[in-house]
């Protein structure tokens, strides 16, 4: 659900987070998304503004922006009539993430779910998703929603380590490892895409907001 | 240059880290005890958050390859520079070949070692902090190991002057076993039960804390609490209640975002005190105001601000530094 107002909430003496509502749809998702740009035209660059699923968070340094000002700005901002940004007259690029469905879990999960491999792979492929946010570690972006038939728990034991590149399922989402960290999430197949380089710019593949579609390599 | 001999369990390169990339999911980084990195700097004449080495619980040495001036803050260690004892926040200063011994840590988790001139690695997003989980930062992405060898960054003309007598006002995070937080956004969730319990108990650290947070035994009644709420924003400080019933403190390198129940946020001028705690010490939760953190979080700034002043004068352009 969205929220009649967005809600402000103190995170700490150096962040705020603004609520947009409570749950992980797209439609919550893309005002939080729209209203991250929204915070990003009226604050200055230095301060961080981050989307995520039903929320925006601002980080600011108080040494730097007084967080009286800070929150004055969020206000306005967020009180203000909605402005929407012009769309883009082309449709926005879909960019495609080629996978080789061959991961640990891709036999198990199409068991508890009664599919065969060939229809969790179609069904896998046949969504355009919307990258809802970026977080849990860089370049890792929770794209949804995934097809109702496909949603299943997180593992009850996460691994411990994961190749990057690795494809994922959980709950709603679906995402790609981008570095060797725990996973708690089913491994459904691979990409040769890197997710996430340091020292490539833009760093991250994916931001929130775009459109991704995966291809069975 | 400097040379590991014997490295410690856990070393890394650390400075004041790169933020402005939350967006993309990489989290701040750096010292996890920013407060004892900025002084170690600051008392050697360098810049506050120079690239120096973070040194977690354990023993190890390193020699020196020039003369050097050093400082040890931060946790309280037996060390030895040529067999000779040194102590922490206090300038010392090594021969070229001399070499640096630290045992035991007698209070405190983290130390900081920082050499005038600043440890020379290659920046990544503007900083030499040492991100594991993305394998970058600092040398080669990783902890130190026996005979890696960091370059010295340019010594500054005239040399820092310092006076033992400076720092004894100043405050020392590791002997502080409570930590000031904000209600955070969870925080109306809890129970009446869990609240009491947050705020009063002395919760023990748990040896499974590293850089991304310290973990700490709870037992906190999780009622009715919610754990699958949807993934958002936290910062260093924040305070997250696992369903098990204990609670994360994160540290510079948690995650941008999580999905845990956020009854607090640590203040930024207590994460020196979080991140100084040994496994198995306890550690206590006092609420504040916005205004009580921005006013500790200001004080110290200022205090780092007159201690530099002092020990490189030829750089302030203040007349005079009131409050020494």
């Amino acid at each position: 659900m969205i929220f009649e107002a967005p809600r402000l909430e103190p995170l700490g003496e150096s962040a705020f987070l603004v609520r947009i509502g409570d749950d992980v749809s797209l439609k919550t998702n893309s005002r939080a998304v729209e209203t991250a740009a929204a915070l990003r035209r009226v604050l200055p660059l230095r301060i961080e503004v981050v989307p995520a699923f039903a929320t925006v968070g601002v980080i600011f340094n108080p040494a730097t922006d007084s967080r009286v000002t800070v929150e004055a700005l969020i206000t306005e901002a967020i009180r203000g009539p909605r402005v929407v940004a012009p769309q883009p007259a082309k449709r926005p690029q879909i960019i495609k993430i080629p996978v080789r469905y061959d991961g640990p879990d891709i036999d198990a999960v199409a068991l508890r779910l009664g599919l065969g491999r060939k229809d969790l792979i179609k069904l896998h492929t046949g969504t355009v998703y919307t990258v809802m946010m970026l977080g849990f570690a860089p370049g890792f972006a929770y794209l949804g929603p995934l097809s109702p038939k496909l949603v299943l728990p997180r593992r009850p034991e996460p691994r411990r380590h994961v190749p990057p590149g690795t494809v994922a399922i959980a709950g709603a989402h679906t995402a790609v490892y981008p570095l060797d960290t725990p996973a708690g999430w089913h491994l459904i197949g691979r990409t040769k895409l890197v997710m996430f380089d340091p020292v490539r710019s833009p760093t991250t593949l994916l931001h929130a907001g775009d459109q991704v579609v995966f291809e069975k390599e | 240059m400097i040379e590991i001999l014997k490295p410690p369990p856990f070393a890394t390169i650390q400075d004041g880290g790169r933020p402005g990339w939350r967006g993309e999911g990489l989290p701040p980084g750096g010292a996890i005890d920013p407060w004892s990195l900025r002084l170690a700097n600051t008392i050697v004449g360098n810049e506050p958050e120079t690239p120096a080495l973070e040194w977690l619980l354990g023993g190890g040495s390193l020699r020196f390859d020039r003369a050097s001036a050093f400082c040890l803050a931060g946790a309280r260690v037996e060390a030895w520079l040529d067999g000779v004892p040194v102590e922490d926040r206090q300038i010392c200063y090594a021969p070229a070949g001399g070499v640096l011994n630290v045992g035991g840590f007698l209070s405190g988790r983290t130390l900081y070692i920082a050499i005038e001139g600043g440890l020379s690695v290659q920046r990544v997003l503007g900083s030499a902090a040492t991100y594991l989980p993305g394998r970058f930062g600092g040398l080669h992405g990783r902890k130190l190991l026996a005979h890696d060898q960091i370059a010295l960054g340019q010594r500054r003309w005239p040399p820092p002057k310092f006076n033992a007598t400076w720092i004894e006002k100043l405050p020392q995070p590791r002997d502080v076993a409570t930590a000031r937080f904000m209600f955070g956004p969870g925080w109306e969730d809890l129970s009446a039960i869990a609240r009491t319990r947050i705020v009063g108990h002395a919760f023990r650290v748990s040896p499974d804390s590293d850089r991304v947070g310290v973990r700490l035994i709870g037992k906190i009644p999780c009622d009715g609490i919610n754990f699958a709420a949807p993934s958002e924003p936290v910062i260093p400080g924040t305070i997250e209640l696992t369903s098990d019933g204990n609670l994360i403190v994160l540290l510079a390198d948690g995650p941008t975002t999580g999905g845990y129940p956020k009854p607090g946020v640590v203040i930024a001028a207590d994460l020196p005190v979080v991140a100084q705690r040994k496994p198995g010490a306890t550690l206590r939760f006092v609420e504040v105001t916005p205004t009580e953190a921005l006013t500790a979080a200001a004080q110290a700034r200022s205090q780092l601000a007159a201690l530099a002043a002092l020990v490189r004068p030829e750089r302030s352009r203040l007349p005079d530094v009131a409050g020494f």
